[in-house]
């Protein structure tokens, strides 16, 4: 069993017994068959004295359940780590940044508090997951729609607080850009209210987020200042029709008037989320001609993919387009959109993928394409084949390594070339497939650009969690010498890139540490999240 | 000794096979009464087989398994704690194994099987499954979905914990290995 640092186990004892009288002993799980299940099952220190390991776990049903929780691991200077549903999988599923950490568990906390279909938000608990809020919604008739992450079983308000992201609308798929007032637990026990909750009485609380003085809510999300327990949320009114529609840009350098020309429609509220893909990724596996082009050094020069391109019919870029709206307007505004990039782009060619009228049936919503395009939440993320040409030895999981850089072509075609050129020098390991000229920006997050890619781990294999741990740090490294910092990393990581947002002698890091160390003096809430620590846990050699 | 025969038979194998106490509390008089199969897996079909001669309801689903487990399984499961068997590919196990934890329900059985070259298999039994089971699977040939089912359905005498059991990994070239399995209440609440 793994013992909360520097407590004694009398301490311990002690503390347990306080835990169970305030949440009743069935809520408080020590056994290590238990505790395990909170183990990241994609960890790449996997059994490892490395692995982030838990003491107990706590599941509190009740606000005043956390309270007395946070008070009496105050009481013993126990760390706390909460979860909402723990499902954070590829940036530390369950597991805490610091072993011995107590987690609080807050899936029984699991109520919606509200949808409102006029206002357009929700107000959620933490235990609601995708999958509950849109049961609700659905049930009730509601004409909102959620925006969902690829696997529908995690916390809405967890994912908003690890600053996760989705797939439809602007602002909505920014998920802690879309929330709307929180409901914290204090480091002391104090219930806190942001924005307008602050003010009894008032019935603004999921629609006017600021309230008055300073927004604080940024601290309580990818940090250790609270333990939040209710969230408001806005919500995407329910649109009348949806059109996804594809560009094959049939040249490298097309990607510059493809980007500036998405980004012109996006920013307009033309369209959803941008949708970047290389069908050349695919081809490359299957043509070992092209692969020998992506590998060659002057690739970059894009000459032997344009000829590859007009031979073939292979196209280097393809941009999705997602539309939402009354039907004649989502036309008009595919009519605009493809005016725009057949002037700029000779011989691009265009597809109309998908029209979707609302509501759909069940039947019609199992027919989706690509469900989270139109927030419908599913596990397919799962249920695809793991093995496949460009992934042919599939492992246990996966770190996932997300680089934010500008929204510009130009900006892509430099980062596919860093990274790629980046890992050769580095004798880094060339899984799976991870930087290429081929390499497509996730845009799950509006206003910039995600070079993300994945390193596998295993739990039955050191060797290759080793070299993923050490592509990792390397990566982090080579993004932060170019100005391209992660917006999200697993807790083995966080210190690492935290120190790389090291402006004017790290002062967002020590700013942090100074309210870290007047608000949570004990630095009993999840202590290390984000990268920065309580006094007493800092390390002297930085 | 235990033929084949006797084998698919679902009772000689807690029987033939343990020659020890069941370690899963309980688990030894229970019996899976439901079998959750992938149809686009082709050995879905014989497995379905093997589940419907221990008189086991089936529940198919294709790909993503998050509908039945969140309309069907899922309720069924809050009202009554009862195992459930299963063929899948890993990734639906994650998911099911996941969500049946919040239930207090732990992986007991698991099998991985490992398309090898020539059409053969290659079956890999997670925690104190024995390895005379690996054995009668092998034996089995092509119709081992039928004796994993025998396996799953023989009841709780073969279980044991498998949660932080790893997916076994399949060969190059190969299509991806299935998992025929058990989820069953954890010894607390058996």
């Amino acid at each position: 069993m793994t013992l909360p640092p520097n407590v004694t186990p009398a301490q311990w004892k002690s503390a347990l017994a306080a835990f169970r009288a305030a949440i009743g002993d069935a809520w408080v799980f020590t056994s290590d068959e238990d505790v395990g299940l909170y183990r990241d099952a994609y960890s790449p220190v996997w059994g490892k004295d490395e692995e982030r390991l838990v003491a107990a776990a706590l599941a509190p049903a009740r606000v005043e359940e956390v309270q007395a929780i946070v008070r009496i691991a105050n009481q013993y200077h126990i760390p706390l780590f909460p979860i909402s549903t723990g499902k954070n999988l590829g940036y530390g599923g369950s597991a805490p940044n610091l072993s011995g950490s107590v987690i609080v568990d807050l899936k029984r906390m699991n109520r919606v508090i509200e949808v409102d279909d006029r206002r357009n938000f929700a107000i959620v608990e933490p235990g609601v997951s995708y999958f509950d809020l849109y049961a609700h919604i659905q049930e009730r008739n509601l004409k909102v729609w959620i925006d969902c992450p690829d696997p529908g079983w995690g916390s809405v308000l967890g994912n908003a607080l690890d600053h996760g992201v989705g797939h439809t609308w602007g602002a909505y798929r920014d998920h802690f850009a879309s929330h709307c007032g929180l409901e914290v637990v204090l480091p002391n026990g104090e219930l806190m209210r942001t924005g307008m909750g602050a003010m009894p009485g008032a019935k603004t609380f999921a629609d006017f987020r600021y309230g008055f003085g300073p927004s604080v809510d940024g601290l309580f999300a990818q940090a250790g200042f609270g333990i939040v327990v209710g969230m408001g949320i806005h919500l995407m009114p329910r649109p009348d029709a949806y059109m996804h529609c594809r560009i094959h840009a049939p040249r490298r350098q097309d990607i510059i008037p493809l980007v500036d020309i998405a980004n012109q429609l996006e920013d307009a509220g033309l369209i959803g989320m941008p949708l970047y893909e290389s069908p050349m990724f695919v081809a490359q596996f299957q043509d070992p001609a092209l692969r020998d082009i992506a590998r060659a050094p002057d690739v970059w020069n894009g000459n032997a993919i344009d000829r590859y391109s007009a031979e073939k019919g292979v196209a280097p870029w393809s941009l999705g387009l997602s539309f939402y709206g009354p039907e004649a307007v989502i036309r008009a505004s595919w009519d605009h959109a493809r005016a725009k990039f057949a002037a700029a782009i000779p011989n691009a060619r265009f597809e109309e993928v998908e029209m979707l009228r609302f509501p759909l049936d069940e039947a019609g919503q199992e027919a989706v394409r690509h469900k989270v395009l139109v927030g419908i939440p599913n596990m397919n993320v799962f249920a695809m084949g793991a093995r496949t040409q460009t992934n042919p030895e599939p492992a246990d999981g996966h770190l996932l390594f997300s680089p934010m850089i500008e929204r510009s072509g130009e900006a892509v075609l430099t980062a596919q070339r860093i990274f790629t050129e980046g890992m050769r020098a580095m004798n880094l390991p060339d899984f799976p497939y991870s930087y290429g000229p081929f390499t497509a920006p996730f845009t799950w997050i509006p206003r910039a650009f995600a070079m993300t890619t994945g390193m596998p781990v295993s739990r039955s294999d050191p060797a290759m969690n080793k070299a993923s741990r050490e592509t990792m740090r390397r990566l982090i490294s080579l993004g932060a010498e170019h100005g391209y910092g992660e917006y999200r990393t697993p807790p083995l990581f966080q210190d690492q890139v935290m120190d790389t947002y090291g402006f004017n002698n790290h002062v967002l890091r020590r700013f942090c540490e100074t309210l870290k160390d007047a608000a949570d003096p004990n630095g009993i809430i999840a202590p290390g999240r984000g990268g920065f620590w309580p006094r007493a846990m800092r390390k002297d050699d930085r | 000794m235990v033929t084949r025969r006797t084998f698919l038979s679902g009772a000689a194998v807690s029987s033939a096979i343990l020659g020890a106490p069941a370690a899963w509390a309980g688990g030894s008089r229970a019996v899976p009464r439901r079998a959750i199969i992938d149809r686009s897996l082709a050995e879905g079909e014989a497995f379905a087989r093997g589940a419907r001669e221990h008189d086991a309801a089936i529940a198919w689903f294709a790909g993503d398994v998050s509908s039945l487990w969140l309309t069907k399984l899922a309720p069924m499961l809050r009202a009554r704690s009862e195992p459930i068997a299963g063929l899948t590919h890993a990734g639906a196990l994650f998911c099911l194994e996941r969500w049946a934890w919040d239930m207090g329900m732990r992986v007991v059985m698991r099998i991985d099987h490992v398309p090898m070259a020539g059409g053969a298999w290659r079956h890999e039994g997670a925690g104190r499954l024995p390895d005379a089971a690996a054995a009668h699977l092998r034996a089995a040939g092509s119709d081992f979905p039928r004796a994993a089912a025998a396996i799953a359905f023989a009841g709780g005498g073969l279980w044991s914990d498998c949660t932080h059991a790893a997916a076994v990994r399949g060969v190059a070239g190969l299509p991806d290995p299935i998992t025929s399995w058990v989820i069953a209440p954890a010894p607390a609440r058996a």
